[in-house]
């Protein structure tokens, strides 16, 4: 259709046009001339640099059999890990004690379950604190420390000034959830702190609502064995009283 | 040497300056040189003469960017060699007969309109290029300044051949629709 309608024009005419589009196409702008001359160049350099950051295929297949390998070799660690931490099982007794272990109870390696430094601590400083009996006498007023042996069933208890219940039962609130689990839920010596408005916690369960007695020495399960913070700061008050 | 030292040789009126500005720029001159007259020998002739007029121009003239300023002469120098040889014959090479795409319709007939128009072309060409992506600047400027056939502009641009002749009927299209939106030619 253009071709028609120039023709139509009339060469001479059109051609004349054209001319002085050619002759005005001098004026391009000097940054366009330069942006067309070094575009080839630029170009060639882009692709260098491009190329010069990618890795050869065979250092590719290298790094990936490597990241392979050491990806497998992980995986076998842990596989043989947990294989070995799962050991034989419990004894048949045991069992009949804890019929179902939580799953979480299962994971926590064994030698560090077993550890619990607060039972050594209060079972090793019983002998010179005030029987407190096993009932709930006298639990009112008096901010206390309570423990009891399972071994004897004596319950032994130290007064507690009010900043040192406060402290322990900070602590048990803040610890609670960092805490590990005691295996089996066994303990050889339950504690309590008594405050001075009743209120009873145990730094072996976790701090909540649910956790909290008042006016009783609630017995419990073991959940979790008390923190280091914890085990000095009790070991300081049994062993100065 | 740099484009600053070459345009210092020539303010001293130092003949090395012609041999300096041989030296970076004759090959990029004698290809557009014989693009347009589709002779080496003219292209060669085009070039000497380019290089004397630029002799003759500078100082005073200080050109920035001497390739483009050379390239400018050269081409000038070279269109109107070509049309005294073929002044029978209106255009006549390759490069003018696509640009007949890019004249609008309603284009005037009038050599006195057009005297006017001068400077305003090629305001709106520069503007037009501006608004163009540019690998279809470039493509634009390397055939119908630089003078390359549509093989090179592919070469330069990493396109294809086929792709380069329809950028440039569409951009020369664009161009038309421009010029006719302007009511310039």
């Amino acid at each position: 259709m253009k071709k028609e309608q120039t023709a139509g024009r009339g060469e001479p005419q059109d051609g004349r046009l054209t001319e002085f589009l050619m002759d005005e196409l001098n004026g391009i702008d000097d940054a366009f001339l330069e942006e067309a001359s070094s575009y080839s160049e630029n170009r060639e350099k882009a692709k260098r640099m491009r190329r010069g950051f990618r890795l050869p295929p065979a250092a590719v297949i290298s790094l990936s059999a490597a990241c392979a390998v050491i990806l497998f070799a992980v995986l076998i660690r842990f596989a043989i890990r947990g294989i070995l931490l799962q050991g034989p099982g419990p004894l048949p007794a045991e069992s009949g004690q804890n019929a179902e272990p939580s799953g979480d109870r299962a994971e926590e390696p064994a030698q560090e379950a077993k550890k619990d430094p607060l039972a050594d601590v209060l079972k090793n400083a019983g002998k010179g604190q005030t029987v407190a009996g096993t009932g709930d006498a006298n639990i009112f007023g008096t901010p206390q420390l309570v423990w009891r042996t399972e071994t004897d069933g004596v319950c032994r208890s130290v007064a507690l000034t009010k900043a040192q219940s406060d402290r322990l039962v900070s602590l048990v609130a803040t610890s609670g959830k960092a805490g590990r689990r005691l295996e089996g839920g066994r303990a050889d010596v339950k504690m309590w702190i008594l405050r001075e408005d009743g209120t009873v916690v145990t730094p072996y369960l976790a701090f909540s609502p649910g956790n909290v007695g008042y006016g009783t020495l609630f017995d419990y399960e073991p959940e979790l064995i008390p923190e280091g913070r914890i085990v000095s700061l009790v070991s300081d008050i049994v062993g100065r009283a | 040497m740099e484009d600053a030292a070459i345009v210092a040789l020539f303010w001293s009126r130092d003949e090395d300056a012609i041999r300096q500005s041989q030296n970076k720029y004759s090959a990029m001159l004698l290809g557009i040189s014989e693009s347009l007259t589709g002779s080496r020998t003219d292209a060669e002739e085009c070039v000497n003469d380019a290089l004397l007029a630029a002799w003759n121009a500078i100082p005073p003239a200080k050109p920035e960017k001497l390739g483009a300023y050379f390239a400018k002469l050269v081409r000038r120098i070279s269109i109107s060699r070509y049309r005294s040889a073929h002044a029978e014959k209106r255009g006549g090479f390759l490069i003018e007969t696509e640009l007949t795409d890019a004249i609008p319709d309603s284009a005037q007939q009038d050599p006195a309109e057009r005297e006017l128009e001068k400077g305003m072309l090629t305001e709106t060409v520069n503007r037009f290029l501006k608004e163009l992506p540019q690998r279809k600047r470039v493509a634009f400027v390397l055939r119908y300044f630089y003078g390359k056939s549509v093989e090179e502009v592919a070469k330069e641009t990493g396109m294809r051949t086929s792709n380069v002749k329809v950028t440039l009927m569409r951009t020369r299209e664009a161009l038309r629709k421009i010029l006719e939106k302007e009511g310039l030619l």
